[in-house]
C-alpha cells in the first residue's frame, strides 16, 4: 500500500513534468521540468530499493548517477540558454529558426 | 528510518501534500522566478522523502547537488532574462495545451492503473530469500561506499 502511493505520486510528478516540458515557452523553464522528470524517475529508483533490495541497494547507487548526470545537464543547458539569450536579446522556443538567417 | 507507524504515515503523507502542491505551483504560477522557488520546495520535499526510505546518502546528495546547486543555477539563468515580455501575451488556454493536458492526463491515468494492478508483494516474497544477516550493523551509507568501491568500480571510473 505504501509502495503504491509513493509510485503514484511519482508518476504525477513525471506528468507534471512532460506537460510542463511540451507547453513551455521559456526555455529555462523547460529545463526546470527536467529536472522534474529526472527527480520523478529517482523517487522510483530509491523507493524500489528500499522495499526490494535493502542488501545490495542498486537503486540507490544508480541514482547516484542520475543526480550526477543532472547537474551536468542543467550546467551545460544554461550555459546554451545564456548564450543564446546574449545574442538574440529573447528565450521564446518558437523563434528558435529565426537563428537560420 | 524506523519511525513507529502512524507517525511514518503521517510524515509520508505532509510530504506528499508538499509535493503535489509543488508541482501545481512549478506548473500554474506565472512569474518564473515563483515557479523556480516552487520547484526549490518540491526538491527539499524529495529529499525528506528519501531520509524517511532510509537512502541517507542519496537525501545529502540530493539536498546539496540539487537545492543547492541546480536550483541555484536555474534561479541565475532565469534572472537574466527580462521578465517583463512574459506577461503581455499570456494566454491560458489554447488548443494545444488542451490537447498536452489530455494525453498527460492519460499517461497518468494509463501509470496509476498500471502501479494499482501490479502484485508488488509477490515480488517482495521472493527477494526475501537474498538476505545477507550482518548487513543490518552497517549503515546505509557505508554499504553504498562499498558496493560502489567493489561492484560499481568501473561505472565510477566512466566520470573521469
Amino acid at each position: 500500500m505504501m509502495l503504491e502511493h509513493i509510485l503514484v505520486l511519482s508518476a504525477y510528478l513525471f506528468s507534471i513534468g512532460i506537460y510542463g516540458l511540451i507547453t513551455s515557452r521559456n526555455m529555462v523553464r523547460a529545463l526546470m521540468y527536467l529536472e522534474l522528470i529526472l527527480n520523478a524517475v529517482n523517487i522510483n529508483f530509491v523507493t524500489f530499493s528500499d522495499f526490494f533490495d535493502s542488501w545490495q541497494l542498486k537503486g540507490n547507487i544508480f541514482s547516484i548517477f542520475v543526480i550526477a548526470i543532472a547537474a551536468t545537464e542543467a550546467a551545460i543547458g544554461s550555459a546554451i540558454v545564456s548564450s543564446i539569450y546574449c545574442n538574440r536579446k529573447s528565450t521564446r522556443i518558437n523563434q528558435s529558426t529565426l537563428l537560420n538567417k | 528510518m524506523d519511525l513507529p507507524g502512524p507517525i511514518h504515515d503521517f510524515l509520508l503523507v505532509f510530504l506528499g501534500l508538499g509535493l503535489v502542491l509543488g508541482g501545481l505551483g512549478v506548473v500554474l504560477l506565472t512569474n518564473p522566478i515563483y515557479s523556480a522557488f516552487s520547484l526549490g520546495l518540491i526538491l527539499v520535499c524529495i529529499s525528506l522523502f528519501y531520509i524517511l526510505s532510509n537512502s541517507h546518502f542519496v537525501a545529502a546528495a540530493q539536498l546539496v547537488i540539487y537545492v543547492g546547486a541546480i536550483n541555484v543555477l536555474i534561479l541565475f539563468a532565469m534572472m537574466f532574462m527580462n521578465g517583463s515580455e512574459y506577461y503581455k501575451d499570456f494566454n491560458l488556454w489554447t488548443i494545444a495545451k488542451g490537447l498536452t493536458s489530455l494525453v498527460c492526463t492519460s499517461i497518468l491515468v494509463s501509470l496509476i492503473t498500471t502501479i494499482l494492478d501490479t502484485s508488488w508483494y509477490g515480488i517482495i516474497w521472493t527477494t526475501r530469500s537474498n538476505q545477507i544477516i550482518e548487513q543490518d550493523l552497517i549503515s546505509n551509507s557505508q554499504q553504498i561506499g562499498i558496493h560502489l568501491a567493489t561492484d560499481f568500480f568501473f561505472h565510477l571510473n566512466s566520470f573521469q
